[in-house]
């Protein structure tokens, strides 16, 4: 599903849902000044290399949710780990069952690349989130936690594990 | 025949029983990629295009799903009624979420389905009525119950999976040779060799050359750079025809003429295949063989492939 006519909507979705998901995260100023076209462009790139795989969940031509996919970047992952660099549902989706899809979804489609497991770094204040990927088979790697610098402050993020098949 | 109590849902706790719409796609996919987590089989059939063509194709279609309270999908089914000249088959597709299984669900929806297909056979005129199930990634336990309920298979293959991170084995063509990727002009060649590499397969389907071309070529995913045309003394000896799929390769058919068999001809035309899905980015390559056809599957096995999942048709004569 890799069309590069998505990176607007895509773009549009992720500013949308950082905005909601991490209020009173991340810095209001930080937020609201978050440009839909500056992240189309990368959005764009990020397609083109296609070296991650992008899939939207649309409903009448409006992205509702999309993930970006592929091989873990963690230096020390094992070759059989996928990672799923990016996760978002528009906050209208929330609560119907579109990001669990999703997520299956991602997860079935990193199995069939032959990923047995996958991973993904979710922020440690992002409650909503860590309860999503709890109720989807996810479980928090211990002392996984790292700080990093984002919209001027410094956040922790914890790195989320599962394994692909039963 | 017919039991009134057998046509209640089996009395699992907390689920509700609905029929099922094109609202509930998100659900079906999500119900779709757990099943393959455990049962294996094509991931291309749980893109939701594939889903919906599959399960709520039409208004002919019709089906019911099992909801849980957080409005998850636990199980569905489906059945449609295809018509040819002599036969309606009233064609069934369902599924159940692996933890919920071995708890009389999956009996159920093929009850539900036998029932079904008799309303829906009744509007059809035809001499012959034949119930099919048809399923993308069989378990174990689905083929006993299938069995159980008179159903024979009639089709069924293995899916089978390689990663392109491994290192290529070595294949070299046989000498005489010569190897050219898909182009319309060509169309007609590959079909020659697709023609007399197959028409000695049980149940070989007599198409014409215009229609193995279409059916080939004009799918969205075709990939003619991945398809190969194997010719010697400017005969067409071989093919292979491959489809592009999510960072991933599909080698469709590979086919060897009689004459050249058995000279490592089919492995040098896969191994190319996979060196250019490789090239091109393709992390892992899929096909498919019929269980029928054990001395393929080894050929693939001795290039690395492992299997990882059954796709199967099963039949029975309708009651009347």
């Amino acid at each position: 599903m890799n069309y590069r006519s998505d990176a607007l909507a895509i773009a549009s979705a992720h500013t949308l849902s950082w905005r909601e998901a991490y209020s009173g995260i991340l810095p209001a100023d930080f937020l609201a000044g978050l440009s839909i076209p500056d992240r189309a462009r990368r959005w764009e790139r990020i397609i083109d290399e296609a070296e991650s795989n992008t899939d939207v969940a649309e409903l009448d031509d409006q992205v509702l949710a999309f993930a970006s996919y592929g091989r873990c970047r963690d230096g020390d992952a094992p070759q059989h780990r996928g990672e799923i660099w990016a996760i978002y549902a528009t906050p209208a989706s929330w609560g119907k069952g579109i990001g669990r899809a999703l997520l299956r979804h991602v997860v079935a489609a990193l199995a069939a690349q032959g990923y047995e497991e996958t991973t993904l770094w979710v922020l440690s204040a992002n409650q909503r989130g860590r309860r999503f990927y709890e109720a989807n088979e996810f479980a928090p790697v211990p002392e996984t936690e790292k700080l990093f610098a984002l919209g001027g402050v410094h956040v922790y993020e914890l790195k989320y594990l599962r394994r692909n098949s039963a | 025949m017919e039991n009134t109590l057998s046509s209640d849902p089996p009395d699992v706790a907390g689920l509700r029983w609905r029929p099922i719409t094109r609202d509930d796609l998100a659900a079906l996919v999500a119900l779709a990629a757990e099943c393959y987590l455990t049962d294996g089989g094509l991931a291309s059939m749980n893109e939701p295009d594939n889903l919906l063509n599959r399960y709520l194709r039409d208004e002919a279609s019709s089906g019911i799903g099992a909801f849980a309270a957080d409005a998850s999908l636990v199980a569905c089914v489906s059945v449609r009624v295809a018509r040819d000249s002599e036969t309606a088959r009233a064609i069934c597709v369902g599924q159940v979420l692996p933890a919920l299984r071995d708890r009389g669900i999956g009996a159920y929806l093929l009850r539900w389905s036998e029932a079904k297909a008799r309303t829906l056979f009744a509007a059809a005129a035809a001499d012959k009525r034949v119930l099919q199930v048809a399923t993308e990634s069989l378990s174990g336990s689905a083929d006993h119950l299938y069995r159980s309920r008179g159903f024979a298979s009639v089709f069924e293959e293995r899916v089978m999976r390689r990663s392109l991170d491994l290192p290529l084995p070595e294949r070299v063509m046989p000498p005489g040779v010569t190897i050219t990727s898909w182009q319309p002009a060509l169309a007609e060649l590959f079909f020659r060799a697709y023609e007399a590499s197959f028409r000695d397969r049980p149940g070989f389907p007599w198409r014409t050359g215009v229609e193995w071309i279409s059916v080939t070529a004009d799918d969205d995913d075709f990939k003619p750079e991945w398809s190969l045309l194997a010719q010697a003394g400017g005969e067409p000896v071989g093919f292979l025809t491959a489809d592009r799929g999510n960072l991933s390769g599909y080698v469709a058919q590979v086919g060897v003429t009689p004459g050249l068999r058995r000279r490592g001809l089919g492995s040098a035309l896969v191994v190319e295949a996979m060196r250019r899905m490789r090239e091109a980015g393709a992390r892992v390559v899929h096909l498919t063989v019929n269980v029928n056809n054990p001395g393929a599957a080894q050929v693939y096995v001795n290039l690395g492939f492992d299997f990882v999942g059954r796709r199967a048709r099963y039949e029975r004569t309708a009651d009347p």
